[in-house]
């Protein structure tokens, strides 16, 4: 079972999420905070991370801080930028940092399920000795 | 016991067995029949290999197992019988024939091996034991066979139940240890070690190897509840806490204990098992924050309803004040208007009353001139008259309450023409009027409306010695009803249409049209009123047509 954090800062947001990717047959642990995000990183194996970059305030950049993160502690996650406020530095900064993609918010629920589930089957298929 | 006679023998052995002279067992006779008593198959071989004597058990065995040999195999060689043997068990007999000689040649202290012979009921185990018969007379070996299978049984139904036990701890993922107090060494299993993510050999048998992987957290009061539970120990031992993986990120661990006492009932072991529970703690965890992010979504749902209902409630207040505000307003301008129009109207009366009793009483006293300043004086009078009706008009569409129903405009339209026409029967216009156009409105203030705009349309084309003057509807491009009022009169310049609507603006000097400059100011405001717009489109001696919409759509 592909094992997914999601990062938003938006209860309501996140609440959704995570009930439709579980329904989607993802095992799905939500976090509000980077802090949040970052303790359930250090704790346990998660096979993709899917963040908000704006969490508390739209200026706020603690996305790419938990990119970062993924990036450096956990080489064989998957990690995906959400952003209401798309633009092409954004992108560019998000890929710098490893992120696989960048998603523009709005965005149908099936549409990440989708994504997660490409990302999942990629992820198994290329580096086989990640699934533990 | 049977043996060789002593013509038989190859080598010296002890004389025959029978009774003494007394009647007495001889030693010789005690050793026979305590050699048949055993139930060990025995038999005695001389350096050849050849059998001397064997016991009844061996006898019996011969027997039972088909050995056709009529003495049992006496004085045959039991290593040439061995050597002969074949297929499976002749790779074991012949094993055993290897031993024999090894022992013989004293190459070996003794030779042992187990081997499988069952018999036609069961599975049998037989364990051979060869041994040296050596002394200054003899030289040779004892070979022995003994029934190892219950031993056996007990041995593979004992290694069954630990297999079975071994699998279910590592089915079920269960991690065993078992720490002796005494020495400090702990016994970890391997699941106990694979579930930390290492191998067999990589965790020693330490206490630190638990101690020192706790989380920094549980680690004082995972040590003191050890620490109480030994000093007195409690039925049921469980406890839960975070061991760190190979790989770094901490493991739940359940773990539960038991302990064992010495006979002065000091702790003499601990054991027990850990279980990984991490996936459920962490099942639990998302669940309470799920119904932790569900509440606040409430929450914050709860509070935006509050803050529209608070906006709701803030707009609403401002929109009473507002309209009492305006509602003020109109009754202080409609009070003014009134007062006005009493006060103008008076002083008009007199004017105009003491203008006509000029003229009655004493008009013969006045010249041609005299008369024709008179009568000025009235028409004077008179304007000023329409001018205040006017005005009163204008003030009262813009306040005043209106009412909204269901009003026949072409019916209107029809009523005020045929005015138009009985009050100047010697005009030819042709009146065209589209039967049906309705609207919703005040009647009064529409009714006002076409007045002047049909007024207008009349007054401009008196010039004309004929006139067509419509009114009719039709949709625009965006589902709106836009009516019009079209006449062929004098026109305008659109140069100058921005003025038109605006209060006491002529485009034409009342010599040529008389008017008040109002009207058309008028019926802006009661388009306006209706949630609608007004516009013209005209052209000098081309005439004008006047649009407006209601705010209806087009049906």
């Amino acid at each position: 079972m592909t094992r997914l954090l999601l990062v938003d800062d938006e209860a309501a947001i996140l609440f959704a999420l995570g009930d439709y990717l579980e329904t989607q047959g993802f095992r799905v642990s939500s976090a509000r905070t980077r802090q949040a995000a970052e303790d359930l990183l250090a704790d346990s194996r998660y096979d993709g991370v899917i963040t908000d970059l704006s969490l508390e305030g739209r200026h706020n950049r603690d996305g790419f801080a938990i990119l970062s993160v993924v990036r450096r502690d956990h080489p064989h996650t998957w990690a995906v930028l959400l952003t209401a406020f798309h633009s092409d530095e954004i992108a560019a900064e998000a890929r710098t940092l490893g992120a696989r993609a960048v998603i523009e918010k709005p965005v149908a629920l099936s549409r990440l399920a989708q994504i997660a589930t490409a990302l999942a089957d990629s992820a198994t298929h290329n580096d086989e000795d990640l699934s533990r | 016991m049977n043996e060789l006679s002593e013509n038989e023998k190859h080598g010296g052995a002890e004389g025959p067995g029978g009774l003494s002279q007394n009647g007495v067992p001889s030693v010789h006779d005690l050793r026979a029949r305590i050699a048949d008593a055993l139930p060990v198959n025995v038999a005695v071989l001389d350096a050849e290999g050849t059998i001397l004597c064997v016991n009844a058990a061996w006898t019996r065995f011969a027997k039972t197992n088909g050995y056709s040999h009529p003495r049992s195999g006496l004085g045959e060689s039991y290593l040439r019988v061995c050597d002969r043997a074949a297929g499976v068990d002749g790779e074991r007999a012949r094993e055993a024939a290897a031993g024999i000689r090894a022992v013989l040649a004293g190459s070996v202290s003794s030779f042992a091996s187990e081997y499988r012979c069952d018999s036609p009921e069961q599975e049998r185990w037989f364990q051979m034991v060869v041994t040296p018969l050596v002394d200054e007379k003899f030289a040779g070996v004892i070979v022995m066979h003994l029934d190892v299978t219950e031993r056996r049984q007990v041995e593979d139904s004992l290694r069954t139940s630990e297999r079975r036990l071994e699998l279910a701890l590592e089915g079920s993922n269960t991690g065993l240890w078992e720490w002796d107090i005494a020495s400090d060494r702990v016994v970890y299993s391997r699941t106990w070690k694979s579930q930390l993510g290492f191998a067999e050999d990589e965790i020693s048998d330490r206490l630190e190897e638990w101690e020192t992987r706790l989380h920094p957290d549980d680690r004082d009061p995972m040590l003191d509840m050890v620490r109480r539970y030994l000093a007195s120990p409690w039925p049921n031992y469980e406890s839960q806490f975070r061991l760190r993986h190979r790989d770094g990120f901490y493991l739940w661990i359940m773990a539960r204990a038991a302990i064992e006492l010495d006979e002065d009932g000091r702790p003499k072991r601990m054991y027990g098992c850990h279980i990984d529970i991490t996936q459920q703690r962490r099942d639990r965890d998302e669940l309470e924050r799920r119904a932790a992010l569900l509440r606040e979504a409430e929450r914050q749902a709860r509070e935006y309803l509050e803050a529209a209902r608070r906006m709701n409630a803030e707009l609403e207040l401002r929109v009473r004040e507002r309209t009492l505000q305006l509602e003020t307003a109109n009754r202080e301008l409609e009070a003014f208007s009134d007062s006005v129009s009493h006060d103008l109207r008076a002083p008009l009366r007199q004017i105009d009353g003491f203008a006509s009793a000029l003229a009655e009483e004493y008009g013969e006293r006045l010249d041609s001139q005299g008369l024709r300043y008179l009568e000025l004086l009235q028409a004077g009078a008179r304007k000023m008259n329409v001018l205040i009706d006017a005005l009163l008009d204008l003030s009262r569409v813009t306040s005043g309450a209106t009412f909204s129903e269901e009003v026949d405009l072409s019916d209107l339209a029809v009523q005020i023409c045929a005015g138009l026409n009985g009050a100047d029967p010697a005009r030819k216009v042709d009146v065209r009027v589209t039967p049906g156009i309705r609207a919703r409105g005040d009647r009064r203030l529409l009714g006002i409306a076409l007045q002047n705009l049909l007024c207008n349309a009349w007054k401009y084309t008196s010039r004309h010695a004929t006139a067509r003057i419509e009114f009719g509807a039709a949709a625009d491009g965006d589902g709106r009803l836009v009516y019009q009022v079209r006449d062929d009169g004098a026109g305008f310049d659109m140069s100058q249409s921005e003025q038109l609507f605006r209060a006491f603006h002529r485009l034409h000097g009342s010599s040529e049209f008389e008017g008040t400059g109002i009207g058309l100011a008028t019926v802006q405001r009661i388009v306006r009123r209706h949630g609608g717009e007004i516009w013209v489109e005209a052209a000098p001696e081309q005439g004008a047509t006047f649009y407006f919409t209601l705010g209806t759509r087009a049906a």
